[in-house]
């Protein structure tokens, strides 16, 4: 796999193209269309948008995640997102899929920004539709939420003052001087 | 058998690279290559603990058995969205 200091390329595809290779399962009317994609370029909702709509869709839910600037009272200047691509796309996959199940849903899909990103920018961003609004709020709120728990991307805060800080939930870590230099 | 451990974040952090090579037993655990990778790079010692790890792409717990060509990743806790 490409180098974790590389900026993963777009990397998107349709599930009913490998649905076997991923476990994929179907949804209750034995679709599996999910758009997942990681992408270091800015996320085009407008064409998440439309990839949404459908005569099917009574509401279209679009949850777009946004690099924030105080954490905690510390001011971030901006962030690095780093990801393992093989399974965070899987991954994705895989809770698009669950979504579908659980969910009646026209379409869904996910997209997740790795790669510098400035304040402001959208990190994620989520788009479901369904017949009625209720499946749409309720399905894109779980997807954001395990999103943030199993997927494998990590963010990593460039602090105002000059420091760097992987973000690990549960886990202390220590700022770092902004280089890259190795340790040993 | 030699298994190739992936790391991100904070874990390639600490270890300044990107990949470990690891000589472990063969029936191997996920457990043994915790500890093995502790004993490896001493600065990962304190957040290996609080990784999961990956094999072939999949979460595995400790009792998983690894073999020569396992895709191995240890995946300190996520913070995407």
């Amino acid at each position: 796999m490409a180098s974790q200091s590389d900026v993963v390329s777009v990397m998107m595809w349709k599930t009913e193209h490998e649905p076997r290779n991923l476990n994929m399962t179907y949804d209750r009317n034995g679709n599996s269309a999910a758009f997942v994609a990681l992408t270091d370029r800015p996320i085009d909702t407008n064409e998440l948008l439309k990839h949404a709509g459908s005569h099917r869709a009574g509401a279209i839910l679009l949850f777009l995640g946004t690099t924030r600037e105080t954490t905690g009272g510390r001011h971030t200047s901006s962030l690095d997102y780093e990801c393992y691509p093989e399974m965070a796309l899987k991954k994705l996959h895989e809770l698009a899929a669950k979504a579908r199940l659980r969910w009646d849903l026209v379409e869904c899909a996910i997209v997740h920004r790795v790669g510098h990103l400035e304040l402001g920018e959208t990190s994620v961003a989520v788009v479901v539709s369904a017949p009625h609004r209720r499946e749409a709020f309720q399905a894109g709120e779980w997807l954001v939420d395990e999103l943030k728990q199993v997927v494998p991307i990590w963010k990593q805060e460039n602090w105002a003052d000059g420091t760097s800080q992987w973000v690990h939930p549960g886990l202390e870590t220590r700022p770092q001087q902004s280089t890259k230099k190795a340790l040993r | 058998m030699n298994v190739e451990v992936q790391l991100f974040a904070v874990a390639r952090q600490l270890a300044g690279v990107d990949t470990v090579q690891l000589e472990l037993p063969d029936e191997a655990t996920i457990a043994d290559l915790r500890r093995r990778l502790a004993d490896r790079c001493p600065l990962l010692a304190e957040i290996i603990p609080h990784a999961k790890f990956a094999v072939d792409d999949e979460y595995a717990d400790d009792q998983t058995r690894l073999e020569t060509d396992s895709r191995v990743a240890c995946i300190p806790p996520v913070s995407g969205g």
